[in-house]
């Protein structure tokens, strides 16, 4: 890793110009992949991806460049890159003095990834392969795979920090197709976490398969889910992607800062049902969205982002702090160091309520019971969402009946959030990959069984 | 760094031979870019970058590994070679892996333009406010941007091997993106726009600006219409993002596993008569047209599908060998660091003779769709379904009569290209999330629709 010594020459080339701060974030990440499709192991990679980026910022303004060279010659060049772009050198002396702090490990990894650990990766993906393919007759295709990855991370700023972190993340993709000849349905499940090989030892594989051909098998026979507004019952775990999209994205001060949020200003005001209580906690240990440190440097942080429907917090990263004129929050978050980072989310989740789970499907007459959800997307501007309903069920008159298929749910979070009426106690977790401005960066996902009053499903 | 990359690349080919490798191959890729991006007349963001990865790949007992890595050093050279045979240890799968020889003709491309080193950073800056000034300027109802930025970037790619092979290739393209955030009253919108270009000075920040600018005014003003079956319009830029969604059947691979439709359908009628779709890997400055794939085969020109007959799947060295036919020329990787798969390289909707408005006369009554969210989500390319939020407009007798939002549109792909009418002249160019596409607006028979 790089010295202090180093950092500092580096932080003053990149100060040089007049910035008022500096950062240097050195990434260090080997991951792997192994891939199983059809029975036989298909694909196997390794890649070492190593890089740096520094950013500058003059007020508001940000100024980033990265590269694969981490050699002093190398961060100078990135550090000459960046301070040329506020004009010519004014040869201003600092001192800057950097402090190394000790990272408070929340993750630990009792069994690290390292070479030679072949065998269990393998045992664990045929596992899941054959607990998917041996399901049902009707599953036609299964496709299981194991990705793992090790980084380590060095970020120093002009503030005096000098870090060095850690992060150990392992994730399982099991996809099963069940076919009847001409037609196709799937089903999908992922499990992973911020841990090292003691994962694989911790899960059912064979379940895991299980799971996921279940999934596809039930959509195989599914009808198709009718169109139109009604009560939808939104189950636990990934239907927690409901808020992340819905209201997660639009807390982030990378919307809130430039005035492109419906909550911007509402910070004290009932935004939500008083039944909601949402929040973002980064120090859960070993979830897949947990940190040690921001990719910033900063503590990992637990945010109550609402309170029996008020509002109470942003997610706020180092840059929009100085435009938001309010403290960070530990949120800043990149996919690796070809991105600066942003106010991003970790673990977002929904808080457990009172309602039984029995209570909400009997309030229901006529609806859908969104049992598993896939993923989903948000305009901030205007709130608007739209997720996909992997599983799906019609409840009459209190009873889940008929599976249906090809199920999106669309609205806009500033009303679904008023309209969450009942929240039960089965509160449950699941792993995502969010994109945005800063990359793709590992999430969790979490709620109770929740019931939304009124919501479009789109249908055929 | 072109130097330092096919240095390391010779490096690891030597070493790879002095540690008795048989048959291997080394990619490798540089690159740079910048990004501006402005707010309120100043830069708020800008990145300047330069990046290098190189991937080998080596066969032993016939089966392949593969490994990558961004740093050119003596360790990364033994971590290629070592990993890269662990993993092609531990592979299964029987079908015959190709370390290719060459093809006996590479035909010369436009795909990369000169003009474009020279065009400075200040340059890129004076564009990206460009087009906040006249985003501004387009209406009163511009508050302020969301997003305004322009971009410009070039890569090199070289390919060597054990067989001899050695090709290299150049690519550039700028873009720039524009997503104004407005006021109707109480009512904010915000639309996203963005054009890309091999050449910096073809792209029309006014005309971008003031297009995103109209089309968020106009869905201020959406309103929902009744759940029902409505013919559709997809809009150009609307077809290509869903296009780039389901590319994937027409992958020879994805035949293969299962993961396709498609599979053995060649010969048949899998279309309406009016859709003929080509891969033009060849085409005149097209965002991905080239000489060679990523595994060196010669690129091609081909219909996929020509008056609604399947010709042909796309294929790589392997699934062509399986399928007993010759490579198509679509041996390609999402990345550097991954493996040689199936993809398109341009792929092309051959255009018919009406416009947008044209059309929508012949559709009489329906709705354009001109905005699709959560294909990476709603949309399923092995069952072939999509259920999308959606936007657009309400045409009766023609005319356009409302601007329509909060609704969805549901079904599936392989019945969609089934049910074509009429295919437009409009072509949009699209180059996202590695899939480039070209293709005009068109018109389908009934899809559901769910609205109020």
């Amino acid at each position: 890793m790089i010295s202090k010594v180093v950092c500092q020459r580096v932080l003053e080339k990149a100060m040089s110009t007049g910035a008022d701060f500096a950062e240097i974030y050195c990434e260090d990440k080997t991951s792997n992949s192994i891939n199983m499709i059809g029975g036989k192991i298909d694909n196997s990679l390794t890649n070492r991806n190593k890089g740096a980026g520094i950013r500058i910022f003059t007020g508001v303004r940000s100024v980033y460049a990265y590269g694969n060279d981490t050699t002093e010659k190398g961060l100078l060049s990135l550090a000459e890159k960046v301070s040329a772009s506020l004009g010519d050198d004014k040869n201003l002396v600092l001192d800057i003095v950097l402090d190394e702090r000790t990272v408070e490990i929340i993750n630990p990894i009792p069994l690290p990834l390292a070479d030679g650990q072949i065998k269990e990766k393998i045992d664990a993906i045929k596992n899941s392969y054959h607990g998917a393919k041996n399901f049902s007759s009707e599953i036609s295709q299964v496709s299981a795979g194991l990705g793992d990855s090790f980084k380590t991370v060095l970020i120093a700023n002009t503030e005096g920090l000098y870090v060095t972190d850690s992060a150990s993340y392992i994730r399982m993709r099991i996809s099963a197709i069940a076919s009847n000849g001409t037609e196709n349905q799937t089903g999908f499940i992922a499990p992973g976490a911020y841990k090292g090989m003691e994962f694989l030892s911790e899960n059912d594989w064979k379940a895991q398969g299980e799971k996921a051909s279940k999934q596809a098998v039930t959509m195989l026979h599914a009808i198709d889910c009718p169109a139109g507004r009604m009560p939808v019952i939104i189950g636990n775990g990934f239907g927690g992607v409901i808020f992340h999209e819905a209201c997660g994205h639009s807390l982030e001060a990378t919307s809130v800062a430039k005035n492109n949020s419906v909550f911007c200003g509402k910070l004290g005001e009932k935004i939500a049902n008083t039944k909601v209580t949402a929040i973002d906690d980064g120090t859960i240990p070993n979830y897949w969205g947990s940190i040690n440190i921001s990719d910033e440097g900063e503590p990992s942080q637990r945010n109550v982002l609402i309170e029996n429907g008020i509002l109470k917090s942003y997610l706020v990263d180092k840059l929009n702090s100085r435009r938001m004129n309010m403290p960070s929050t530990g949120s800043g978050r990149r996919e690796n160091y070809t991105y600066p980072p942003t106010s991003r989310m970790t673990n977002t989740y929904i808080d457990k309520g009172t309602d039984k789970i029995e209570d909400i499907l009997k309030s229901v007459d006529d609806g859908l019971y969104a049992m598993s959800m896939g993923g989903g997307s948000v305009n901030p501007v205007t709130g608007e969402f739209n997720f996909a309903v992997c599983e799906g069920y019609l409840i009459k008159n209190g009873e889940v009946t008929q599976a249906v298929r090809g199920a999106t749910l669309i609205g806009k979070g500033s009303d679904i959030l008023m309209d969450i009426d009942m929240v039960s106690d089965d509160l449950e977790h699941a792993e995502g990959v969010c994109g945005s401005l800063s990359g793709n960066v590992n999430t969790r996902l979490g709620q109770p069984t929740i019931r939304v009053k009124e919501i479009t499903v789109g249908g055929k | 760094m072109n130097n330092e990359l096919n240095q390391f690349c010779d490096k690891v080919l030597a070493k790879a031979k002095i540690n008795g490798l048989e048959e291997f191959e080394v990619y490798g890729v540089s690159g740079s870019s910048i990004e501006v991006g402005i707010n309120a007349g100043e830069i708020d963001t800008y990145s300047v970058n330069d990046s290098i990865g190189v991937s080998f790949r080596t066969k032993v007992d016939g089966k392949m590994g593969y490994a990558a890595t961004t740093t050119l050093d003596d360790v990364s050279v033994d971590m290629l070679i070592n990993k890269s045979k662990e993993n092609a240890e531990i592979i299964e799968d029987d079908d015959v892996q190709f370390i290719f020889e060459g093809s006996e003709k590479y035909q010369e491309t436009l795909s990369y333009n000169e003009k474009m080193q020279d065009v400075s950073a200040s340059q890129i800056i004076e564009i990206a406010k460009s087009i906040e000034k006249y985003a501004l300027a387009a209406d009163k109802r511009v508050k302020h941007m969301q997003q305004c930025i322009a971009c410009s970037g070039n890569k090199t790619t070289v390919l060597k091997n054990s067989k001899g092979l050695s090709l290299s290739r150049k690519s550039n393209q700028a873009a720039i993106l524009c997503s104004p955030v407005v006021y109707c009253g109480d009512i904010a919108n915000s639309c996203y726009k963005s054009e890309m270009s091999l050449d910096i000075n073809t792209l029309d920040a006014k005309k971008l600006a003031e297009f995103a600018v109209e089309e968020a005014i106009e869905q201020c003003l959406a309103q929902e219409i009744p759940s029902n079956k409505y013919k559709v319009i997809f809009r150009n830029d609307v077809v290509a993002s869903i296009l780039e969604t389901f590319a994937s059947v027409f992958s020879g691979e994805s035949a293969q596993k299962g993961l396709s439709l498609l599979a053995g359908k060649e010969g048949e009628n899998v279309a309406s008569q009016a859709f003929t779709l080509i891969d033009d890997g060849l085409m005149d400055w097209g965002f991905s047209t080239k000489s060679f794939d990523d595994e060196g085969v010669a690129v091609t020109t081909k219909p996929i599908i020509e008056n609604g007959v399947l010709k042909t799947l796309l294929h790589n060295l392997k699934t062509a060998n399986k399928a007993g036919i010759a490579s198509t020329g679509n041996g390609n990787k999402q990345r550097y660091d991954a493996s040689i798969s199936v993809s398109a390289n341009n792929l092309v909707v051959k255009t018919g003779d009406k416009n947008l408005q044209e059309l929508a006369t012949v559709m009489n009554n329906g709705i354009i769709i001109t905005d699709l969210a959560g294909l990476h989500s709603g949309a399923n390319a092995i069952s072939g379904d999509f259920s999308l939020s959606a936007k657009g407009y309400l045409i009766e007798n023609g005319e356009n009569i409302q601007s329509v939002s909060g609704i969805t549109v549901s079904g599936n792909f392989y019945d969609v290209i089934k049910n074509i009418i009429e295919v437009g002249c409009d072509a949009f160019a699209s180059d996202e999330n590695s899939a480039t596409i070209y293709t005009p607006s068109i018109l389908c028979n009934d899809l559901s629709i769910a609205g109020k």
